[in-house]
């Protein structure tokens, strides 16, 4: 039984969280940094709990902090959202240690999945192939690492064992820039995560990227909502999501579903999922599982009518999943596009004061969001101001829905992305489906 | 300083005896006036301009600074180690900087909170087993 949740996060996410508990009856604690204070949405709930300064590091990442919050308050369960803590396997251990709920899965599940290494292991046991590469962290001697490129075939990228967001990670074209590739992303790894552990895999000239969401309880259920395209991306950050994906067949989405589904029976996970595959010549390479809520969830909610975020916390409760596989229903289209604080050429992080806000409205509309006019958009944060989903019987209802949304919203004070999602969304090629995850930056560079 | 912290800083003005009381944290600084004298209820009338010139007043700590010490984290506060102890420090204590004046606890850890500075303690603002936030006004200090 969950009574009182801990918000383990901030903005946009924080406020769908605290929705979620809203419908389900349970009390909520916003935690929040000073300079989160006096943000809305940290008002809208029951509770609220300064944990420390501006700087994550000694407020939304501070361990000790968030758990002493959720225990003054007399709080049961703690839900981490996106980012920070959420995917911090020692976070989740603590949690459970001072005997309160994590929504999420077990320690152990976000450990194993959290190390790629690992995670590309388990899934090859599955039958669910990744990217061909050097299967396990690279050997010191170089002869042997340039031997296995032979093997792989170039190009090949070089990644962090304990990577994300793009660092630790290295294209060599061929073998005399490997050695470069390797030393430079090794330093990296070592900066960003402390761990210089790196693997090798094939580079994929222009694949897309899919995903599948995942939802398992405790006893074993587990079943997908099916697909997400995330292709439309820049510098590894997704910007526009949309669900189903073009081209793949009913069949391909359910042989892919239900092995994402068999493997997380497999491990034993419980909580929400998603694996990321890239798809390139009609096959599919897994390349990681965030064991979290992710920020596109909203796409597939709207093609499935299933709550993410409410299925996250019953299962935590320990409720059996309240759907079966067969009564799972894919209807329409969805697209979700990412507003973020940032100039819409140079993606320079643009903080400041929110003048004017008007949001879009209308059927087929969702607008999640923490902003309102006179929000003061920190710049300790991520950029992401508002994230604005449309769903229509197709996709070209759902695309005709965005591009009014998109019209309608305003947002004064600071530069958004608005105009990159215009011009998105205007182009032929992305009409057609014809995209791939380098689209957006060629797009950028002409 | 926001306004939260204002309004809590008014209500322990407003419940103390002080004429006046200066209040500094970091960058940050406040002063409150008594706009009348506190022994003597006046009818309304223009009130004479008191910026920098404290009121008059028999208070002996009138004009002094009073410094407040900040909860440095969140978690339940204790004013000793243990309920049969006496309070580690109590009003009109003099504390030296780096003496321990209380107990936050996080996590079952208690952490030993010291004082910023040497002065007289002035007033404690909670109680045992009070939750406390980050950035909370624990205690005032007079240097």
């Amino acid at each position: 039984m969950i009574d009182k949740i801990v918000i383990a996060n901030r903005g946009e996410i924080a406020l769908r969280i605290l929705r979620a508990c809203r419908d389900l009856g349970i009390a909520t604690v916003a935690l929040h940094s000073e300079i989160d204070r006096e943000a809305k949405y940290v008002k809208l709930a029951d509770e609220s709990v300064c944990i420390g300064p501006a700087p994550s590091h000694q407020s939304y990442l501070n361990i000790p902090a968030v758990i002493a919050a959720a225990e003054v308050t007399n709080a049961n369960a703690i839900h981490p959202g996106y980012g920070f803590l959420s995917e911090n396997a020692d976070f989740a251990e603590q949690v459970e240690k001072s005997n309160f709920i994590f929504i999420g899965p077990s320690p152990q599940a976000i450990r194993r999945m959290g190390d790629k290494i690992e995670a590309i292991k388990s899934m090859s046991c599955g039958g669910i192939p990744s990217v061909p590469g050097s299967n396990g962290a690279l050997d010191e001697n170089l002869e042997k690492i340039k031997e296995q490129a032979r093997r792989i075939g170039y190009p090949v990228l070089i990644k962090a064992a304990a990577g994300g967001g793009g660092k630790g990670l290295r294209l060599a074209e061929d073998e005399s820039e490997l050695d470069n590739a390797i030393r430079t992303s090794k330093s990296e790894s070592k900066l960003s995560f402390g761990n210089s552990a790196l693997y090798m895999e094939k580079f994929l000239n222009n694949p897309r990227h899919i995903e599948i969401q995942v939802l398992a309880d405790k006893y074993g259920n587990a079943i997908h909502l099916g697909d997400r395209d995330c292709s439309i991306q820049r510098l590894r950050q997704k910007l526009i999501e949309e669900a189903p994906s073009l081209g793949i067949s009913d069949e391909q989405r359910q042989t892919l579903g239900q092995k994402c589904t068999q493997a997380c029976q497999n491990l034993g996970y419980f909580g929400a999922g998603t694996f990321e595959f890239l798809y390139d010549g009609k096959e599919f390479y897994f390349i990681e599982m965030n064991t979290r809520v992710q920020v596109e969830h909203p796409v597939t909610e709207a093609i499935t009518g299933i709550d993410i975020v409410k299925e996250q916390i019953r299962i935590a409760a320990g409720e059996a999943l309240s759907k079966r596989q067969d009564e799972i229903e894919f209807r329409g289209h969805a697209i979700e596009c990412r507003i973020n604080a940032e100039h819409p050429e140079t993606f320079k992080p643009s903080p400041g004061t929110v003048h004017r806000y008007h949001p879009p409205g209308g059927p087929g509309v969702r607008v999640d969001t923490h902003i309102y006019a006179g929000y003061e958009m920190p710049l300790y944060y991520d950029s992401l101001v508002a994230k604005l989903i449309t769903h229509g019987s197709d996709r070209n209802e759902a695309l005709a829905r965005m591009r009014g949304a998109l019209e309608e919203m305003v947002i004064d004070g600071i530069e958004t992305t608005i105009p990159i999602h215009h011009r998105v969304l205007s182009k032929k090629k992305f009409l057609r489906g014809a995209i791939d995850i380098n689209y957006l930056e060629r797009m950028l560079a002409r | 300083m926001d306004l939260r912290k204002i309004r809590k800083l008014i209500e322990i003005f407003n419940a103390s005896k002080l004429g006046e009381m200066e209040i500094r944290a970091g960058d940050e600084s406040i002063r409150l006036t008594r706009a009348t004298a506190i022994s003597s209820p006046q009818p309304t009338a223009p009130l004479p301009e008191v910026e920098g010139e404290p009121i008059p007043s028999s208070n002996d700590v009138q004009g002094e600074v009073a410094v407040p010490i900040l909860s440095p984290m969140v978690g339940t506060f204790y004013a000793a180690t243990s309920p049969q102890d006496s309070p580690l420090v109590e009003v009109g204590d003099k504390v030296a900087a780096g003496q321990a004046i209380c107990f936050i606890e996080a996590m079952k850890i208690f952490n030993q909170i010291e004082s910023e500075l040497n002065g007289t303690v002035i007033s404690v603002l909670k109680d045992d087993g009070d939750p406390v936030e980050y950035g909370e006004v624990l205690f005032l200090v007079k240097e």
